[in-house]
């Protein structure tokens, strides 16, 4: 299988099949990423093409200096970045959390399961967006997209141990304010 | 080991970054401290509490949205006129070279400034000179003249209550 690397320098010299490939195994995460970061399900399939489309844009200039991950994941978080602080000017949290599943609940009986699954993302999301701003992003990206301490710092432009400092102080503070929704595990060990 | 400890240690813990050792010392304190241990699955339960976060499917499309949004910007960015100014770049080497050509135009057209030092004053300059000073100052004379007829224009004269000079 080809590496993420050579897709792109394929799509620099003007393949396109090549850069559909990649889209192919990194939009789903892109939209996940985009979409926890939001919390607004429709906005974010627009979002995850705007990064994309940044990305094939600027396919001409690409140089195979970093990861192909952090590059798109810089991307994905400067977008999102952008969006929240734009919106957050015109619409209130509430209305944020009110959004939040629509789209693919609207058809469905719902559900005991999807009433809590609901209000938990509701839960998390208040959650995290109390925390700073890096420390949510290093969860985010550790957590959710599975990536390293290592692909976390050069998404965040600092060192290993800053995000290992983020993640550890980010999770104590989600420990605090989501103490009642934790059930007490058997055994440690984490 | 003390509690505070414990929680200091608990990211170097949780990344298996510690060693046997030390290791061993944490989860000798986690078998006889409540707390400690409490502390520790609030942590982890905390990490399986995050995955009740659902992630979502992208819609079957994505892709072909994207080619149509791709070249529906190609179609924008086709050459036009406006197009042509908005893509504009600031040429830097120009604007310096520019910017020399005027700096050097300015100490040029300084250095040789016409010199007024060495202009000739003719006689017959002078003739006109005398001739303009005379005029001029039969014209006052005339003037102070006409003028007198309102009174005497010297020696703080003020205007009375009549209109007139006092």
């Amino acid at each position: 299988m080809e590496s993420d690397i050579e897709l792109m320098l394929r799509t620099k010299a003007g393949d396109d099949g090549a850069f559909s490939e990649l889209m192919n195994r990194h939009y789903k995460g892109v939209l996940n990423y985009i979409y926890r970061f939001t919390n607004l399900r429709e906005n974010s399939e627009d979002l995850a093409q705007e990064v994309f489309l940044r990305v094939y844009r600027s396919a001409g200039k690409y140089r195979p200096e970093a990861k192909f991950t952090t590059w798109l994941y810089k991307i994905a978080t400067n977008v999102s970045l952008t969006y929240v602080k734009k919106k957050n000017t015109n619409i209130s949290l509430d209305e944020m959390t009110e959004n939040i599943g629509e789209y693919e609940e609207s058809d469905v009986e719902i559900s005991d399961d999807i009433i809590y699954r609901k209000e938990m993302r509701n839960v998390i999301f208040s959650a995290m967006e109390t925390l700073p701003e890096r420390e949510k992003i290093a969860i985010m990206l550790c957590k959710y997209e599975g990536l390293s301490y290592e692909e976390t710092a050069d998404v965040l432009e600092c060192t290993v141990g800053a995000v290992k400092a983020y993640v550890h102080r980010g999770r104590m503070k989600l420990v605090d304010k989501l103490k009642p929704y934790l059930m007490e595990e058997g055994k440690y060990g984490m | 080991m003390e509690c505070r400890e414990i929680k200091e240690t608990l990211i170097e813990y949780t990344l298996g970054d510690l060693s046997h050792v030390e290791k061993a010392k944490i989860e000798s304190h986690l078998d006889g401290c409540t707390e400690c241990r409490g502390f520790v699955s609030e942590s982890k339960g905390l990490w399986s509490l995050l995955e009740t976060w659902d992630e979502v499917e992208p819609s079957n499309d994505f892709i072909s949205n994207f080619w149509d949004k791709a070249s529906v910007e190609e179609t924008k960015a086709s050459p036009g006129v406006l197009n042509w100014i908005q893509n504009l770049k600031p040429n830097w080497r120009l604007a310096g070279a520019m910017a020399s050509i005027f700096l050097v135009s300015i100490i040029t057209f300084g250095a040789f400034s016409p010199d007024t030092r060495n202009s000739l004053f003719m006689s017959t300059d002078e003739q006109d000179e005398l001739i303009l000073i005379e005029l001029d100052n039969a014209i006052s004379r005339e003037t102070a003249d006409v003028l007198s007829i309102y009174g005497p224009w010297d020696g703080g004269s003020e205007i009375n209550g009549n209109g007139g000079f006092n």
